[in-house]
């Protein structure tokens, strides 16, 4: 049993409650990531950056990376969806809260860096991770160095910003739905992309 | 062996070897191809080349297909339900990458999130308020005015862009075919479509080298055959010659295709040109063998090529000379034809000193008649007479008229008109001329706009001055419209601000919409803007105006862009109309160089024939006489110089002094110590086969006045005008020269040998 496992059954142990401050670095660390299916979002002509879907051990991963000069609209467009997918009322409302509002802060942060910098590079390049395992999930935002070959965004080097632990039926279905959004295809149908481990239809 | 009996012996086979060389060339000149880009009609340079590669790879294909349609009623359902369906019909088109139309055009909204494009009109068609919407929408979005609908709204325009596919020369020609057809079906019930378009131009332009080919060649033939029974009346005095100058196009145009090359709007002249030029040595090789006193046809035969291998030789250089001189032009056009006409010349030579005596000499002479050529010698006497009784007076005459004709040649101008090259009922003329009159331009000429030290151009000041650019251009005679990413700034800002059509007032601002403009991936972007905004196209549609007005306004433009730009910016005009421009503007000089080639070259071998300064300067008198004369015609009738009329100066100068080449060395050869007799006797013997070979000329050029190109037409019109005049000279004005050089003492003739 690899390291991770054992951590991440520790974890479990410790309770979903437990991990509210953030999700275990075991999580977060990319190094043997299985790029399982990727498209780019919206589409390849208007080419904001790229949805993943990626197997990190025993967790699934969805992927965002942003690479744009218009990352305010981008992280707008996001908050529109969410707020449709999870409207008042609705369960799962407030960790959506809580995932645009950690998205915006880790937007307007990049850039102000970026602003601050003025090396003429505009595009701004933000990482934000859905993570998923059967007995944890989270968010993680960040920012990435790397290019873009051959028209797919090869990220060298992740620099988390902020992780935060959620409620594992807001990022299950989260991560479907982005799935679905991103791939063009029903929500029933994003299990056609690859095996989803602990988000996997029913 | 000699060279009686080599030439005895050695005719049959020569003539066998002949007829092997014409089948192998002449399976090869059945292919030759027809361009279909008109590359060739383009000046070589690799400076303009390169920013126009560069302007392509950033931009895209700058030629793109304009389709009008006028509707009584374009803004009511039932116009714009037609514009979707023929958007519709034109997009589903192989080879068609977009149509931009009044169907397809988007507009910048306030969304939720900012600016989101829209449609500009949106069906339902039959939605009672659908021109009403139409109409506002118009009204918020003024740059598609001109370019997308006219400015009364009564015409659409349909911006076709194709697909770059440079290996099939075919496409197009599909294309443009089928939107035709689709002309033919929707233009009833009062709705009429135009197409025009540079792709149009080349398919037009291709079509019409095609439909020359067929009609000229075949229709100079009966001409040349006409002509010659006419003076000759014999069959043979037809058939050989014409035979000859048969022969020397098939060869011709067989080395031609075989170098790889395929006729363009210039070298479809080739086949007429050369079957005309090719007759003249063996006219005179025909005129000497029936005027020759041997009984024996070996004996005439060659009797008539001593008599006129030297002349008909130099005739050959000369000629050769005049066109090889239009090599020095960089437009390869022009370089081929005047090259393969060299070549064609001395092919001509070389078949007229050799297969045509051999043919003749297997034939019986006809009886000589006192009747011959009576007109004719009439004509030559009277021309001599005068020449050696008043030369003085012809002299004044032929010189005041010189100095009229010369006063008007600074008339003439340097214009090219590609589609004012076409007949008045071209369909491709009509179309553009009713474009350009009911929807807008029809001649876009590009511009880029960079950066000096090579950044984005993301400064407000900057864009604040293209705007004040774009109203210079636009202030500009001639210019339709201005396009540039302008248009789309100021409706991203009204969109993301509620405010006016205009730019905003900060950096900050505009490089937040600029981000936006570049991420949007949007096509319109894509035309106007290069990455990273490193370069910006700048368009101006120009009203169907040639060369001679656009040449001008490309450096009245470019002076403003340095007025207004300031020195951090540059503003660099490219494109396929600019090519045009460019090549026009550097005729003339190429004219010059082309001319003055000429002459040197006829200089040089006029003076090593005759080995006399006098013998030159009064061979080129009623030679350069003639050129200046078609000069002064051109700038007082109006005729522009163009890629056609500019060959014809150097071209006809190497045909023309053919005629004084041959008088000349017949007046050396008659000179006894008095002129007038010398002179008398050179027009009747030699004064009826230049008169033979010269109407054959003039007449057989003539044949291209039913081309399909003016340049082409004028170069056939002027150039037998050239060579009528070129005749005259040569029987008024260099006898009436020889005679005044005598009387001065200059002129003591030594007699030419033949070899």
């Amino acid at each position: 049993m690899c390291r991770a496992s054992v951590l991440i059954m520790l974890l479990a142990l410790r309770g979903e409650g437990r991990c509210a401050d953030g999700l275990p670095p075991a999580l977060l660390e990319a190094g043997a990531d299985q790029v399982v299916a990727r498209t780019d979002v919206p589409d390849a002509m208007r080419k904001v950056g790229e949805v993943r879907l990626v197997r990190r051990g025993v967790a699934v991963v969805v992927q965002t990376l942003l690479a744009t000069k218009v990352l305010p609209r981008v992280v707008a467009e996001i908050g529109k969806k969410e707020a449709g997918n999870w409207p008042p009322g609705a369960a799962g409302r407030e960790d959506m809260e809580r995932y645009v509002a950690a998205i915006e802060r880790a937007a307007g942060a990049l850039r102000a860096a970026r602003d601050e910098r003025q090396d003429g590079d505009r595009r701004v390049r933000m990482v934000i991770e859905l993570v998923a395992t059967p007995e944890v999930a989270g968010l993680m935002v960040g920012t990435f160095g790397g290019t873009e070959v051959d028209g797919t965004l090869q990220p060298t080097e992740r620099r988390p910003l902020e992780t935060m632990a959620l409620r594992k039926t807001y990022v299950f279905r989260n991560m479907r739905l982005i799935l679905a959004d991103a791939f063009h295809v029903p929500e029933g149908e994003v299990d056609r992309l690859g095996p989803l481990g602990p988000i996997a239809g029913p | 062996m000699t060279f009686r009996r080599l030439f005895e012996r050695g005719r049959g086979p020569w003539l066998a070897i002949v007829a092997l060389a014409t089948l192998a060339l002449g399976a090869r000149a059945a292919r030759v191809g027809i361009e279909h880009d008109n590359a060739s009609l383009n000046a070589v340079d690799a400076g303009q080349r390169r920013v126009y590669d560069e302007f392509k790879a950033t931009f895209g294909n700058d030629e793109d297909l304009l389709l009008a349609l006028d509707h009584p009623a374009l803004l009511d359902g039932r116009g714009l339900a037609l514009v979707d369906t023929v958007t519709r019909a034109l997009a589903a088109l192989d080879g068609v990458r977009r149509v931009w139309s009044l169907t397809t055009a988007e507009e910048l909204t306030a969304g939720a999130s900012g600016a989101e494009p829209r449609p500009l009109v949106s069906p339902p068609w039959d939605a009672p308020d659908v021109r009403m919407r139409a109409v506002a929408a118009l009204d918020r979005t003024p740059d598609l005015t001109g370019w997308l609908v006219s400015a009364d709204r009564c015409t659409a325009g349909l911006v076709i862009e194709l697909e770059e596919r440079p290996g099939d020369v075919e496409y197009r020609t599909r294309i443009i075919g089928a939107v035709r057809a689709l002309m033919v079906r929707y233009g009833r019930d009062g709705v009429t479509l135009h197409l025009t378009g540079v792709p149009v131009q080349k398919h037009d332009v291709a079509a019409y080298v095609d439909r020359d080919q067929r009609l000229l060649l075949p229709l100079a033939i009966v001409v040349l055959g006409a002509t010659l029974a006419a003076f000759f009346r014999r069959p043979a005095g037809v058939l050989v010659p014409l035979g000859v100058a048969a022969l020397t196009v098939v060869w011709t145009t067989g080395v031609y295709a075989w170098s790889g090359h395929a006729l363009n709007a210039i070298t479809s002249l080739l086949p007429p040109v050369l079957l005309v030029v090719a007759l003249a040595a063996s006219v005179h090789v025909y005129e000497m063998w029936r005027a020759a006193a041997d009984t024996d046809g070996v004996g005439r035969a060659l009797a008539a090529v001593r008599a006129i291998v030297v002349p008909a030789g130099l005739c050959a250089i000369t000629t050769s000379q005049g066109f090889a001189s239009l090599a020095v032009s960089d437009i390869p056009a022009v370089e081929q034809f005047g090259l393969f006409a060299a070549v064609g010349t001395a092919i001509a030579f070389l078949l007229g000193m050799t297969a045509a005596p051999a043919v003749l000499s297997w034939l019986r002479p006809p009886a000589r008649s006192g009747t011959e050529h009576g007109a004719t010698l009439w004509l030559l006497d009277t021309t001599s007479r005068l020449a050696t009784r008043r030369p003085g007076a012809v002299l004044v005459v032929f010189g005041i008229v010189t100095l009229l004709a010369t006063a008007a040649i600074p008339r003439i101008r340097a214009n090219t008109d590609l589609v004012g090259f076409l007949r008045a009922d071209a369909p491709l003329r009509v179309d553009t001329s009713w474009i350009d009159a009911h929807l807008g331009g029809t001649l876009p000429l590009d511009f880029v706009l960079r950066r000096r030290d090579g950044g984005p151009i993301r400064a407000l000041d900057a864009y604040r001055r293209l705007g004040a650019l774009e109203e210079a251009i636009r202030a500009r005679p001639h210019v339709a419209t201005v396009t540039s990413v302008l248009a789309v700034v100021r409706q991203v800002h009204r969109a993301e601000s509620g405010g006016a059509l205009a730019l905003p007032d900060d950096d900050a601002t505009l490089g937040d919409e600029l981000d936006l403009i570049e991420e949007s991936g949007h096509a319109l972007v894509g035309r106007f803007a290069g990455p990273e905004l490193r370069a910006l196209r700048v368009t101006a549609r120009l009203r169907a105006v040639g060369t001679a007005e656009s040449a001008p306004l490309v450096e009245a433009i470019v002076a403003d862009a340095a007025r207004i730009l300031g020195p951090a910016y540059s503003l660099v005009p490219t494109g396929a109309l600019y090519h045009v421009v460019h090549d026009s503007t550097r005729l003339v000089h190429q004219q010059v160089a082309s001319f003055a080639t000429a002459i040197v070259l006829v200089v040089l071998a006029i003076g090593l024939l005759f080995r006399s300064l006098t013998f030159t300067v009064l061979a080129l008198i009623p030679n350069v006489m003639p050129i200046l004369w078609t000069g002064g015609l051109m700038g007082a009738a109006g005729i522009e110089l163009s890629t056609g009329t500019a060959m014809i100066a150097s071209a006809v100068l190497g045909l023309v002094v053919d005629d004084t080449i041959y008088y000349l060395a017949h007046y050396r050869h008659a000179y006894r110590g008095d002129a007038a007799s010398a002179i008398h006797a050179t027009a009747r013997a030699v004064g009826a086969p230049i008169t033979a070979a010269s109407v054959s000329l003039v007449l057989g050029f003539w044949v291209g006045a039913f081309g399909s190109f003016k340049p082409t037409i004028y170069f056939s019109l002027l150039t037998g005008l050239t060579m009528i005049t070129g005749v005259v000279c040569d029987l008024l004005v260099l006898p009436a020269s020889l005679v005044v050089a005598e009387r001065m003492g200059r002129a003591r003739a030594r007699p030419v040998t033949a070899p």
